[in-house]
């Protein structure tokens, strides 16, 4: 029979053993709202992202807390401090009316099971049901070839975390929705859908988002960010890097491919002779907005460059933030990106019934940007 | 066994300090809690009435916000350090303008109020229910949107079935200055009769003035 003395040792431990684990502490947030995506899905794991996301009435499906891991042997790397859609302005043609649609504080569009189905690799979460969390093949990350004759390809399939949320602003619905690649890029998408305005149904209209990314990379001190740009002279082409050194707007130029590179003072890959790492805000687009109505200085340029403020987070705003032109070299900085989705009517859209109510939804338009690592690994990721 | 009594001593004492399985704290960016949003909008609204009659301000938003160092050095933040912050938002209508505090929900302190411009300030949770009473009280809304007619019943709050008579709203500023709208606070909205969108009016309400216009849209572009 056990005595009083080792019974009373033997719940003590078994307390210890129950109790959280202690590596709960370094986390940014719980529960559901915690998530940590090991790649590949099956296998051993290669990169890792761990996240927290949240849902706030008027921006929508926040992301804060983003670290990424290119090996399993690896320290994470902080990569985003937060990142949020500031902003989404939609102006008809006619010059009237013009809507800003993070702005309406509504509560998320619940995603329904059909939506983010597990054929998918979808799953709901949240106490609203405002996040449909995808794990998913993203294709063939890249193809290759060997050295034999015929020559055999090589490839690897990629896969990604997806977390999509709806922001439902009035008649339209926006799918915000943010991609983490296993190759270390991440993708901002705005989707719109749903319902013409009711009031001019047949109008054209813009819908601009404008994202807002804190970047931390390495830690929230000593990033840069340079404009990149690429020029053709005569028959040569050069690229240029200019380091911002003060909050500015900018303009992107199609035929310079512009970019923002923005880069670690410390953080490397070790590799000798390799610059420091960092990432690169790469926009996808098929237009530029530009809008000149009152206060429209926000809907007249493409990227913005901050110093971090925290309460700096109204996208119709931004100009406002940079008029003190602060400090922005080897410092705590946020990016502005704005995009843009140009719609004409077409009959797709739906059709006015005899009763003068609407049949028939807007299919899903996008607009997005790529964040890329740079000399983040060591070597080809993902690879063979 | 009497050699290891102070370790047991010891290991029950540690125990009882540690939250139990089951009981999480807060970790810095978990949404925030209904107790938070209250003691944040409390906070926030002494604050902000030291400006303005309370009747005249209206909250917007109560929102989570991780705050940095104002200086961070090389070195990662850690969450025991990060602490937990709310900004609220409020709509001042007796000054016309937006007021944002950042509320440190731990010390349970206001840190700092900042006036920003009207049209940065997003639609609260009562405005377009109010919007859709000064409309519905238009004898000439009642009629476009058929509002007296026995079957329509237009619900403006709790929650609408797929096919119920709807009033939905989007923020509106004109970018017209003989618009009273490029200054004021407006809302157009929107109604869904049987759960369809009634189309061809724009029904503009201004909160500001409590006043509602009616504009017929033509039809442009396409044929039906």
């Amino acid at each position: 029979m056990i005595g009083h003395s080792k019974l009373l040792l033997v719940i003590v431990v078994a307390l210890f053993v129950a109790l959280p684990a202690s590596s709960q502490t370094s986390q940014w947030c719980s529960g559901d709202h915690f998530i940590e995506q090991r790649f590949p899905t099956t296998g051993g794991e290669e990169t890792a992202w761990r996240l927290c996301w949240r849902w706030e009435n008027g921006p929508g499906l926040i992301i804060s807390h983003a670290f990424f891991r290119p090996h399993k042997d690896a320290a994470w790397i902080r990569v985003l401090w937060e990142a949020r859609l500031a902003q989404l302005f939609v102006p008809y043609h006619s010059g009237s009316p013009r809507y800003y649609d993070v702005s309406l504080n509504f509560q998320p569009l619940a995603v329904s099971d059909a939506a983010c189905p597990s054929s998918a690799g979808g799953k709901v979460f949240g106490a609203q049901r405002e996040l449909c969390r995808q794990v998913k093949d993203r294709g063939n990350a890249w193809i290759a070839h060997d050295a034999s004759w015929p020559p055999k390809m090589l490839s690897r399939r990629g896969e990604e975390l997806v977390l999509w949320s709806v922001l439902k602003a009035g008649n339209y619905d926006y799918i915000i929705e943010w991609t983490f690649r296993d190759d270390a890029m991440i993708i901002g998408r705005v989707g719109a859908t749903a319902y013409n305005l009711p009031s001019s149904p047949y109008e054209t209209h813009a819908h601009d988002p404008l994202w807002r990314l804190d970047v931390d990379l390495g830690g929230a001190c000593c990033d840069t960010v340079m404009k990149v740009e690429h020029a053709e002279l005569g028959k040569k082409g050069i690229d240029t890097m200019q380091t911002i050194a003060r909050e500015r707007d900018l303009v992107w130029d199609a035929e310079a491919y512009t970019s923002l590179h923005l880069v670690d003072a410390h953080l490397n890959n070790g590799v000798r002779g390799d610059p420091t790492s960092g990432y690169h805000l790469m926009p996808l687009r098929y237009g530029t907005p530009r809008h000149y109505g009152p206060n429209e200085e926000f809907a007249q340029r493409d990227f913005w460059i901050t110093r971090y403020r925290p309460d700096e987070v109204r996208g119709e705003l931004v100009s406002s933030y940079v008029a003190n032109g602060e400090n922005v070299e080897n410092a705590d900085v946020v990016l502005w990106y704005a995009g843009s989705l140009h719609h004409m009517f077409r009959r797709e859209d739906g059709r006015m019934l005899d009763d003068r109510t609407w049949d028939g939804t807007a299919l899903l338009m996008w607009t997005e940007f790529q964040f890329k690592p740079m000399f983040l690994f060591p070597k080809t990721p993902l690879f063979p | 066994m009497k050699r290891m009594r102070p370790l047991l001593v010891w290991c029950l004492l540690t125990a009882a300090a540690t939250p139990l399985v089951g009981q999480q704290q807060l970790r810095p960016a978990d949404p925030l809690t209904p107790a938070e949003i209250t003691q944040a909008g409390e906070a926030a609204t002494a604050s902000a009435s030291e400006r303005s009659p309370r009747e005249r301000l209206e909250l917007v938003s109560v929102e989570l916000t991780n705050v940095k160092p104002a200086e961070p050095g090389r070195g990662e933040v850690s969450p025991a350090d990060a602490g937990r912050h709310a900004l609220v938002t409020f709509y001042d209508y007796e000054r016309n303008e937006g007021v944002v505090v950042l509320v440190d929900l731990r010390a349970a302190r206001v840190v700092r109020s900042t006036s920003i411009h009207r049209r940065a300030v997003p639609l609260g949770p009562n405005e377009i229910q109010r919007a859709a009473g000064i409309a519905l009280a238009s004898a000439d809304v009642r009629r476009i949107v058929r509002a007296d007619t026995p079957e329509v019943s237009y619900r403006t709050e709790g929650r609408p079935g797929p096919g119920d008579d709807v009033v939905e709203g989007l923020r509106v500023i004109s970018a017209d200055p003989d618009d009273h709208c490029s200054v004021d606070r407006c809302v157009d909205l929107f109604f869904r009769l049987n759960g369809r969108y009634l189309v061809g009016q724009r029904i503009t309400v201004n909160l500001t003035r409590r006043t509602v216009t009616v504009t017929a849209q033509e039809e442009r572009g396409a044929t039906r």
